[in-house]
């Protein structure tokens, strides 16, 4: 069952949203969803998974409110893009013992290359407000006025952040390069 | 690689992931347990960590409802009030289930849990905001009928029953406690070993079926991320017993104290805009923080009153304000802004 087109799904009268369907749109929108927190969470599959199970209780919980959907997939994304802000915004990593679990180091599964490795594990050792601009402006690929209002800043002040976040990355790259001998 | 590459290769990280099979179950048991409630009782984003030295928990939408299921069970369980006793071990009481309790030993005297029972937080509300007052790592879970809450001290997981039916359960594994434990929620208070940390927390009923889950982090209090101490409170403020003191960590963490002859309290928001408050005695201390040179942040408490605070320059900055403000009886009594 492919979901790209009106939730259909729910009961106008109860509100009540059949588990089957929600099941088969979670089987079907779990990747993008885990997918979305797995590399901006330093590769951290608990905290994906958490954000994850979050995100489709709030999708859950919205269709019950009655909120009409065209488009579920970009619409559970947005709600994991929201999640994410909140997540880095109110500073919830304190919730995640982060120092004891390890990022995974090797290619493998969800990683093309020990590059792509290194750049998610120097994206996820910047400031949670550098790592948050980073990955809305050029892993989400919204505009800078997007980015502003999702972050309650300026243009100007979200384009200055870009410039000090981008320069603390390239920074942070270098020096985890440089500690593998490359 | 250069800082055009770097980001041009950011670009490339958006992309989908399939979780293992386990993950996948995993994931969707927790997010099920709304699917079949049918967001009637267990509200998932309710139920969050206690976290820093005032760490907290917030209970679902539904805890008002099971309040009254939880005052009967109360009620019912006169026989075993409550209370911690002369030697605070065995909390709690209730007929005996059939189910083992596998691992779970009785709680010490000292453990804070037994404290916190001793000194009348015989409801979730109570007990959660004296844990949170206590800067202890703790984290409540409910649904159905049941509400218990986890409370990690000294090497032991103390699970701590508020209401649950006959014959439910808590199932406690995770890393935080040293292997996978079923407590039988009305056998009263006890404790699972383990050395705190990420915990997974299933409450079952009496024929198995699954009413709630949580997953999460039980650790020691920890000092504002980052590891940056408070530096020298920007203001302070003491009248009587009590004194009152906001500060930014080197990070830009705000972070406001109350401190008293016997308690010594501390938030600490986010390093944009934020805002904290909470219970200091007979005093709500309420602090705002934001990225401007001046403002003004309203506290809206949960009576409806209203407490603006007028936020004024950081001294040595020219970017970011705050103000501190404490309430006596929910009266402004003290106000400092810088």
């Amino acid at each position: 069952m492919r979901h790209d087109g009106a939730l259909g799904h729910v009961d106008r009268q109860t509100g009540a949203v059949d588990p089957a369907w929600f099941r088969s749109f979670y089987e079907e929108a779990l990747p993008a969803v885990y997918g979305y927190f797995f590399r901006r969470c330093g590769g951290r599959r608990e905290v994906a998974a958490d954000l994850t199970q979050e995100t489709f209780v709030s999708a859950y919980q919205s269709l019950r409110r009655g909120v009409v959907v065209r488009s579920p997939l970009p619409w559970v994304v947005t709600i994991a893009r929201r999640r994410l802000v909140d997540f880095l915004r109110r500073r919830e990593t304190d919730r995640y013992d982060l120092a004891s679990e390890q990022v995974e180091v090797m290619v493998g599964p969800g990683w093309t290359s020990d590059a792509e490795v290194r750049l998610v594990d120097a994206l996820d050792r910047l400031e949670d407000d550098h790592r948050l601009v980073l990955v809305l402006r050029y892993v989400d690929d919204l505009p800078v006025k997007e980015v502003a209002e999702l972050l309650g800043r300026s243009v100007r002040a979200t384009e200055s952040l870009l410039v000090r976040a981008r320069a603390a990355l390239s920074q942070t790259y270098e020096a985890l390069s440089m500690r593998r001998g490359e | 690689m250069g800082e055009t590459e770097l980001v041009e290769a950011l670009h490339s990280l958006d992309r989908p992931v399939d979780p293992s099979g386990e993950e996948r179950e995993r994931i969707w048991q927790a997010v099920s347990v709304e699917v079949a409630q049918d967001g009637s009782e267990v509200d998932a984003d309710a139920v969050y960590l206690s976290h820093r030295a005032v760490g907290g928990t917030t209970i679902g939408k539904g805890v008002w409802r099971m309040a009254a299921v939880a005052v009967v069970v109360l009620v019912v369980g006169l026989g075993a009030v409550w209370l911690g006793g002369p030697d605070g071990r065995r909390v709690g009481g209730g007929a005996a289930t059939d189910q083992t309790v596998s691992g779970a030993v009785e709680l010490p005297d000292g453990h804070p849990a037994v404290e916190l029972l001793a000194r009348g937080a015989d409801d979730v509300t109570t007990f959660s905001e004296l844990a949170r007052q206590k800067g202890l790592a703790f984290q409540c879970v409910s649904g159905g009928m049941a509400q218990v809450c986890l409370v990690y001290a000294d090497g032991l997981v103390a699970v701590v029953p508020f209401a649950a039916g006959p014959g439910f359960t808590v199932t406690v594994g995770g890393s935080a406690v040293a292997e996978e434990v079923a407590v039988p929620l009305d056998e009263g208070a006890l404790a699972v070993p383990g050395p705190g940390g990420r915990f997974t927390a299933v409450i079952r009923d009496a024929t198995g079926d699954q009413v709630a889950s949580t997953r999460g982090g039980l650790s020691e209090p920890q000092p504002p991320q980052g590891g940056d101490e408070v530096r020298e409170p920007l203001i302070s403020d003491a009248e009587g017993e009590a004194s009152y003191a906001v500060g930014v960590t080197d990070t830009g963490v705000l972070c406001a104290q109350a401190g008293g002859a016997n308690e010594s309290l501390q938030s600490c928001g986010g390093k944009t805009l934020s805002a904290v408050a909470f219970q200091a005695g007979e005093h709500v201390v309420l602090a705002g923080y934001i990225p401007a040179p001046v403002g003004t942040l309203t506290a809206v408490l949960d009576d409806g009153q209203r407490f603006p605070l007028e936020l004024t320059l950081v001294p040595g900055q020219d970017m970011f304000a705050f103000g501190l403000i404490a309430c006596h009886h929910r009266v402004r009594r003290n106000r400092s802004t810088g």
